[in-house]
């Protein structure tokens, strides 16, 4: 009895805490962002004195933020189809066959998470120079893929794993096809997995910083390189208001649409795990 | 060992369900006592109330006469054997042991007797330096419960801890407890679902229905002698019938009137007019030879199905009275004819007279 | 062992084939990486001048003051970041560990920083922080203060840690919360039946029966952080780089191919040893004084 009540008193205080850290700073970056340029926001006023859609206009127009979004909006598709395709078999391999060094294989399969993203970055800029590849797109879209690969592998393994044996040897038994067999027994349990991975891998692929910027610089941007642009040394508060609700929104209402076809989808999960 | 009361205890959740109410019960020191009851009696709520897991919504708890209801698990004076055991998967056997009296601050000397005496006592003394996992599921619950005796605390709580060994090992461990229980003498209180287990190990066995003590008496007790249908339902099988009881013949033997026929009753209660439920067990029939008709205390039924147990067998009959449908069940060393009429007598003592009807 | 039947070896050839667009292609591009800088550090691969073995690169950086310096700057971060991460997802995961109302929704609060990408987080804290943002504002409002604060690219990096542990902890919860959780009731209760206190549970229950997850934990949040350059340039001091920046400085400023190779070598063995030796502190610390 005292222990819940502790309880709500502590969420309560959490929420307000979280409220505070989440929604304040957010509610700054967007009133940065409609501050009027004429009337700027400086001390000692507690709020802007004019709020305009003029920096959001300026920034569509004048920078190459469009450039960015459409750059940033083709590469993440792509990446993340190419990751999932890629992952697949050892992902399959993982939860479904048995072999020696299995362990060290997924250990292994973990190193894009271990060297740290700038050196991959820089000595993955340097192979491209050695080899003489100029191409910044695609060469993103291998950095992307192989920096993904970990996350999309892991998701797909748990999905494989719960595929159950006796449906396949059920689905044989009866004569089904090999792509029966792969609709009736994997498909309905693998989609949530699939999904996952690659809603996962684009909202990363979105995000991504360090190979963008090395690879990238300085004529292919991203979104997170002109958020950078804005941040650090050249520091334009409205600027870089504008760009971090353009990078974040989006990701926020994707994964809001993910929780909910997850959620839909769990009845096809559990009934293909029975 | 420690004598317990329990005084009213009620306990009601936020949501309103009454767990527990106005639980009462004087355990003697040394003594085993037995909550019986089907799941979601509150036999679990009470005996974790007892350790001081649950806080109870009024009544006391008192060990040696000391109120110990507000104490916390850590302080009171009572160790509990778990259903899942609940050992430390990362300790060996002698630091699960030692890990009560080491949190108690304990002398190193004190902690070595103690460890010596619980591994000799459930004799695992081969077995000190391996994990739990290495252990056969007797060999842990075991160790269960010597690191509850290694708390020397007055009262030890058993939470089921049988359920999870196969029936062989559960028969002997039944054995092996109730003689340590015998010889080492501390005072348990004893969950279980079962009622053989409750029969064989107790001295005195509680059955409890929704929060409720239907019938707190010795197993031999609870079984000749149940207190109302419930109790003889859940213990045994038993014929539970109404009877419509009339004068007495002679002192405490009464006549009843049944759906089967008149029985001669043997009962110290006044019963002179009273509506009754009363039962009798299965093995109290007797199957009487060439009986002539109306012979006291005896009824005539068919055979309806049988099932041959080895050392018994049960019989389920029909008995040949006007309008009933009703089956009863007895128990013979022999099968019997399908079909077969048999007639059958009850002894005046076979009787149980429950509550009104 | 099993014997080497035609079937095995058709097994095999299956699970290469099934190995190699994932696991192959991580293997062949980290591997080139590694490689690369390994190479480059030494002399080869040079962009200007002759690619032949030599010390050179690395003498001139391990003599460098600044690599000194953001070597031990960059371990204190992700010590720091790593320790501060997983101790307040530990508390997170015992508070979460059995559901009470509200508790779904407080875990789907928790890991919200995950979503927020890096970047945007720094200029969060930034809107907070700054000279004009909402802490200043605040102080001011409530004449506390009468001028702004100035606590951005404080000196020691404590906004870095703060956003470190800010975008690490719900990793570590992550990681954390699923053993936790599997520790049966019972075990607890048993514990506090035997007189345990509640950190006497934590220190000799939940620690060593979660010791694998919380080494996880450890090591992924050090090398995490251990590899900043974001946090670094926007919120961190000027004083003082961290590797990744250092690096990034080296060669894209000074145009050092191989002196960068030099940093990147130093930073994955500083950011692998760092993260085993906090494994294997963790360890002995955990199980070491079993009394």
């Amino acid at each position: 009895m005292r222990r819940s009540k502790l309880n709500i008193l502590l969420v309560a205080i959490l929420v307000i805490v979280l409220v505070l850290w989440l929604a304040v700073p957010f509610g700054m970056a967007l009133l940065w962002s409609l501050v009027d340029p004429s009337k700027a926001w400086s001390y000692p006023d507690l709020l802007p004195q004019k709020l305009s859609f003029v920096r959001w206009t300026e920034m569509w127009e004048t920078t190459n933020l469009a450039l960015a979004m459409g750059h940033s909006y083709t590469l993440a598709p792509i990446v993340a189809v190419c990751t999932l395709i890629l992952a697949a078999p050892t992902a399959y391999a993982f939860a479904r066959l048995d072999f020696h060094g299995k362990t060290a294989a997924q250990m292994l399969s973990l190193l894009p998470l271990v060297v740290p993203e700038f050196v991959t970055a820089l000595f993955f800029t340097s192979l491209l120079y050695k080899l003489g590849i100029y191409a910044k797109f695609p060469a993103i879209v291998l950095g992307h893929i192989v920096l993904f690969l970990p996350y999309a592998i892991r998701i797909l393994t748990v999905s494989f794993a719960q595929v159950r044996q006796d449906l396949i040897d059920a689905a044989r038994d009866l004569g089904a096809s090999p792509w029966a067999r792969f609709s009736s027994a994997f498909l309905p349990v693998l989609k949530p997995g699939i999904l996952a991975a690659l809603i996962i891998v684009f909202i990363q692929s979105i995000e991504e910083f360090a190979i963008s910027f090395v690879v990238g610089s300085p004529d292919f941007t991203t979104i997170p390189t002109i958020l950078y642009s804005y941040l650090g040394d050249n520091f334009i508060r409205p600027n870089a208001a504008v760009v971090s609700l353009i990078l974040v929104v989006p990701n926020i209402i994707l994964l809001l649409i993910f929780e909910r076809l997850l959620k839909s989808n769990g009845a096809v999960t559990v009934g293909g795990k029975g | 060992m420690a004598r317990l009361e329990i005084r009213e205890v009620s306990k009601t959740y936020p949501n309103g369900f009454r767990a527990l109410e106005n639980v009462s019960i004087d355990v003697k020191s040394g003594e085993f006592l037995t909550l019986l009851g089907p799941s979601g009696c509150g036999k679990t709520t009470l005996l974790k109330a007892i350790a001081g897991f649950h806080p109870v919504s009024s009544g006391k708890f008192l060990i040696d006469g000391k109120d110990v209801t507000t104490d916390s698990p850590e302080r009171r004076d009572t160790a509990m054997c778990f259903q899942s055991y609940a050992l430390f998967p990362h300790m060996t056997v002698a630091e699960n042991i030692l890990f009560g009296p080491r949190q108690n601050r304990l002398s190193k000397s004190e902690c070595d007797v103690r460890l010596a005496d619980s591994l000799r006592q459930v004799d695992l003394e081969a077995h000190s330096d391996k994990l739990p996992t290495a252990l056969s599921g007797g060999q842990q619950q075991r160790v269960g419960l010597a690191r509850a005796m290694a708390m020397r605390p007055g009262v030890i709580l058993f939470d089921e801890p049988l359920s999870n060994l196969d029936a062989k090992l559960r028969h002997q461990v039944r054995f092996e407890m109730r003689a340590l229980q015998a010889e080492l003498g501390f005072t348990a209180i004893y969950v279980t679902h079962d009622q053989a287990e409750a029969l064989a190990m107790s001295d005195r066995i509680a059955v409890m229905k929704a929060g409720r003590i239907e019938q707190i008496a010795p197993p031999s007790d609870i079984y000749d002698r149940p207190a109302n249908r419930f109790v003889a339902d859940f213990i045994g099988a038993a014929n539970i019938i109404s009877a419509e009881f009339m004068a007495t013949d002679t002192a405490n033997m009464w006549s009843a009137r049944t759906e089967i026929g008149t029985f001669k009753i043997a009962s110290d209660e006044n019963l002179t007019g009273k509506k009754r439920y009363i039962c009798w067990r299965p093995e109290s029939a007797e199957i009487v030879e060439n009986a002539p008709t109306n012979t006291e205390n005896t009824f005539t039924a068919k055979v309806v199905t049988q099932a041959y147990q080895g050392n018994v067998t049960d019989i389920v009959m029909r008995p040949v009275t006007d309008g009933s449908n009703d089956t009863v069940s007895i128990q013979t060393r022999k099968p019997e004819t399908i079909r077969a009429e048999l007639s059958i007598r009850l002894a005046p003592d076979a009787f149980s007279v429950l509550e009104d009807v | 062992m099993r014997a080497y039947s035609p079937s095995n070896w058709k097994h095999t050839g299956v699970v290469l084939l099934c190995l190699l667009p994932g696991l192959g292609l991580i293997i062949l591009l980290i591997g080139t990486v590694i490689s690369m800088a390994v190479a480059q550090s030494v002399g080869y691969f040079n962009f200007s001048g002759p690619s032949e073995f030599s010390l050179i690169y690395w003498q001139k950086q391990l003599a460098s003051p600044f690599l000194h310096r953001s070597v031990l700057y960059s371990a204190k971060i992700s010590l720091l970041s790593s320790l501060i991460s997983v101790g307040l997802a530990y508390m997170f995961a015992m508070w979460l560990r059995r559901p009470f109302p509200g508790s779904t929704m407080l875990g789907g609060l928790l890991k919200a920083p995950m979503m927020v990408p890096g970047l945007v987080a720094a200029f969060l804290l930034l809107n907070v922080i700054a000279f004009h943002g909402f802490v200043n504002e605040f102080l001011l409002w409530t004449n506390i203060i009468s001028k702004p604060l100035r606590m951005q690219n404080d000196s020691f990096g404590t906004a870095v840690i703060f956003l470190q542990v800010w975008k690490q902890m719900p990793f570590a919860l992550l990681v954390l919360i699923g053993p936790v959780q599997s520790i049966h009731n019972e075990i607890f209760d048993a514990a506090r039946d035997l007189g345990a206190s509640a950190w006497t549970r934590f220190r000799k229950i939940v620690l060593p029966l979660t010791l694998t997850a919380m080494q996880a934990a450890l090591i992924l949040v050090f090398i995490r952080a251990a590899g900043d350059f974001s946090f670094q340039v926007i919120v961190g001091p000027r004083e003082v780089s961290s590797m990744a920046q250092y690096m990034y400085t080296v060669q894209r400023l000074y145009g050092e191919w191989n002196e960068a190779a030099v940093v990147a070598v130093v930073l994955m063995t500083m950011s692998l040893t760092g993260a085993l030796l906090l494994a294997a502190v963790s360890q002995f610390l955990v199980t070491g004084r079993r009394r």
